[in-house]
């Protein structure tokens, strides 16, 4: 794994070149400034698969850094692990939404950044297998018909606001349960019968409607402070992280209005007539890490248990003060 | 265990390391003591605090890693405080630069040659 650390601080970049070295990871680079780093990827032969990254130095910032590279067609998905000592919400929750996948503070505990490297190692290995199984030199035809492999892939669509990829978006809820999850929620979108409508429809077309039902939720969320990902298929999550809610029912109407102003279609000129169902907001106060990291899972059950119900059966507003505070 | 086994395979390396900290903690505890004394004759000086900051911030990035939790956690305070400080509320608290006071004794004690 060819990996580029990134630190103002030559300390910690031989400490990281020790730690990395023990456990075989010894194709590094580093660098001591976002300007030299930029300078190291856009000269490298073949790219890095990953990037450790110091939030404050000098001139560039590491969030700065991190918009910088996932601009850059060959890192829309490599993973950039945040290594730094700011452990502030806001820093955290800047960093995910920049495109990091995931954050270690300092001092970090050296088995910590071994079994981080470790998984990291394992994604990049399956994401080089899975590439050299369709090579890019010959890029699937994006007109060959969509298979269930395709419904399952979780879109990363790092292009649209405050949407990350779902792994990220379970270490930013792990690393953010260290700190504070006051005044965060947790919902599910799921759009039934999706896969249905798309069985013999091509790859392309499939995606590009995710990416549409994406745009729509983005848009719909803001000026709202939140993190988004696709959970594949039909299936969104979204994470509310500055204290607001939403009424699940008038949040729905908005985004059903949203998706038909958006007069999607399919390739054959068949309007689109799937309709998102949202779930209700699960509170994140009172989780303990452990529970932090099932949120997402019941915020898509519940989405899906929605789904189920009639419409004329469906919950309107939560009323109760309990209700509001903890999202029974 | 995993754990355990790799700590012992870096210990040489982060001995290595450790010496480098060292050296530049001497360095650092100079360069606190310039700075600690310009706040004192000028009680609003930002840029040295701004500098404190900076150095406190790195300080407090290693020093726990490689042995020193107590000096990590004591600059770590001190970052975290000139960082969420509103630069118009005027001359550092005495709490403040009670905290550099201590950082710069804990780092004039440490010397090159000690084995951690």
């Amino acid at each position: 794994m060819k990996i580029l650390a990134v630190d103002d601080d030559p300390l910690i970049l031989q400490l990281l070149t020790e730690v990395l070295r023990v456990v075989g990871f010894t194709n590094l680079t580093t660098c001591e400034s976002a300007h030299d780093a930029l300078g190291e990827i856009e000269r490298a032969d073949v790219p890095f698969d990953c990037f450790l990254l110091d939030i404050q130095m000098p001139g560039m910032d590491g969030i700065e850094l991190t918009r910088a590279i996932r601009k850059l067609p060959a890192h829309k998905v490599s993973p950039i692990v945040m290594i730094t000592a700011m452990s502030d919400r806001s820093y955290i929750d800047n960093a995910f939404a920049a495109g990091a996948s995931d954050y270690v503070t300092k001092p970090f505990e050296i088995g910590e950044v071994h079994a981080r490297l470790g998984q990291i190692h394992e994604r990049v290995l399956a994401h080089k297998q899975r590439e050299d199984r369709n090579p890019v030199s010959a890029p699937r035809d994006a007109t060959s018909i969509v298979t269930a492999s395709d419904f399952q892939s979780r879109l990363p669509l790092s292009d649209i606001d405050a949407f990350v990829e779902y792994l990220a978006l379970e270490n930013y809820l792990f690393q953010v349960s260290r700190v504070s999850l006051f005044g965060m929620r947790a919902f599910g979108i799921v759009v039934p019968g999706l896969e249905r409508a798309f069985q013999a429809s091509s790859v392309y077309e499939y995606q590009s409607t995710v990416s549409d039902f994406a745009e729509a939720i983005s848009d719909c969320l803001k000026p709202r402070s939140f993190l988004a990902a696709h959970a594949g298929s039909g299936e969104f999550v979204c994470v509310l992280t500055d204290g607001d809610t939403i009424d699940p029912v008038a949040f729905e109407t908005t985004l059903c209005e949203t998706i038909r102003d958006m007069d999607l279609h399919f390739c054959d000129g068949r309007a689109m007539t799937l309709e998102p169902v949202v779930g209700n907001p699960i509170s994140l106060q009172l989780k303990s890490s452990r529970g932090v990291a099932n949120v997402l899972v019941q915020a898509l059950a519940d989405a899906e248990a929605v789904a189920r119900a009639p419409r004329t059966q469906r919950e309107t507003a939560p009323t109760s003060a309990l209700k509001q505070l903890f999202g029974w | 265990m995993q754990h355990t086994t790799d700590h012992a395979r870096i210990s040489a390396g982060l001995a290595r390391i450790q010496q480098s900290f060292l050296t530049e903690a001497n360095l650092r505890c100079a360069r606190l003591r310039v700075l600690r004394q310009q706040l004192s004759e000028m009680t609003q000086d930002q840029a040295a605090l701004k500098e404190i900051g900076q150095i406190t911030h790195k300080i407090a990035g290693t020093a726990a890693t490689l042995g020193y939790p107590e000096l990590g956690a004591q600059a770590s305070e001190i970052d975290d405080a000139i960082d969420q400080r509103d630069p118009a509320t005027g001359a550092p608290s005495p709490d403040l630069l009670a905290k550099i006071d201590s950082v710069i004794s804990a780092l004039a004690m440490l010397k090159p040659s000690t084995q951690v």
